[in-house]
């Protein structure tokens, strides 16, 4: 079985089952699906990723018909892995018998949302590094993006950190140290003028601005 | 669990559910453990959060997803303060709340 067609969250239900599901909107009601805390977020994450994709998908098939299925394929395994829940990351509570926690799966998906919002990204893959069930351990994160390249790559890096870093204080108590953007693909079209600093798709700049790869913080 | 310890769960069901700040609540339990359930229960409707009680009091796990509008472990607070309150007098071992998804 690949990755792709293993079930999502222990459902039974496999990605393309869940695709299947959000095609017809969700109905007849699946309550296996509905749930499911991972299937949830897998359905939000396809909904995401089938609205953000769309003209990059579209205008790539037309342009590059090389570039499309694999790298969907690509974004869509790694969300697969992603939305199980994994550790259980610890909120504080001062009563002993109360113990509060959100999913590690539930911080990928705040990050790659967060990364996601940001207008010409689509976040590729997302990894929390460090020890997030002991309170107070500094953790660092991780993201890859793809952009298409309406600002310089660097800008569009800076605001997904600065959104990524946003949720994470908002919604988790975890110590986020650094905060790693790297630009994993450039869907530069035919058509756009790449901005000062862009990234062409042989990865090289076109302006002055500095590479954007690993940025750091 | 028993049926006391059901009725109990499904009524968490509601009181979880209306909590501000959650969006939804999930099964506590893996698929594969409802459907089990389920074929034991009948037509009865299984309960998403569960309840099962040992010499220490009740432990109760409950598992939502919550929205993005407000603070998540201030909406965990919420839910564990709610079902404290539903439990009543009842001895609790554990109050889990397990913040599933933030949706957008």
């Amino acid at each position: 079985m690949t990755e792709r067609s293993a079930d999502i969250g222990g459902s039974g239900y496999t990605l393309d089952e869940l695709s299947d599901y959000l095609d017809r909107g969700m109905s007849p009601a699946i309550p296996a699906i509905d749930d499911n805390a991972e299937c949830q977020a897998m359905l939000a994450t396809l909904s995401r990723v089938a609205g953000l994709s769309r003209e990059l998908v579209s205008r790539d098939a037309a342009e590059n018909p090389t570039i499309d299925e694999g790298w969907l394929a690509g974004l869509l395994s790694a969300v697969g892995r992603e939305v199980r829940a994994g550790r259980d990351i610890p909120f504080s509570s001062s009563d002993p018998t109360t113990r509060l926690t959100i999913t590690e799966g539930a911080v990928r998906e705040l990050v790659r949302a967060a990364g996601d919002s940001v207008d010409g990204v689509l976040v590729g893959t997302v990894a929390i590094d460090g020890d997030v069930t002991q309170p107070g351990a500094e953790v660092a994160v991780a993201v890859t993006i793809s952009i298409v390249p309406r600002r310089s790559a660097r800008e569009l890096a800076e605001a997904v950190r600065e959104r990524v870093r946003s949720e994470l204080l908002k919604h988790t108590e975890l110590a986020v140290g650094a905060i790693d953007v790297t630009v994993a693909d450039v869907h530069l079209l035919p058509s756009d003028e790449p901005a000062p600093g862009a990234v062409t798709g042989d990865g090289t700049t076109t302006g002055p601005a500095p590479r954007d790869e690993e940025e750091q913080r | 669990m028993s049926a006391d310890h059901d009725e109990l769960a499904l009524r968490l069901d509601e009181v979880v559910g209306e909590v501000e700040g959650v969006e939804a609540v999930f099964s506590a339990d893996p698929t594969i453990v409802r459907s089990v359930r389920s074929l034991a229960s009948g037509p009865e409707r299984i309960a998403l959060v569960r309840v099962v009680e040992d010499s220490e009091g009740l432990r109760i796990l409950a598992s939502v997803g919550v929205s993005d509008d407000r603070q998540a472990p201030l909406t965990a607070r919420r839910v564990s303060d709610a079902i404290r309150a539903a439990v009543g007098g009842h001895p609790i071992a554990e109050v889990h709340v397990r913040v599933g998804r933030v949706a957008h």
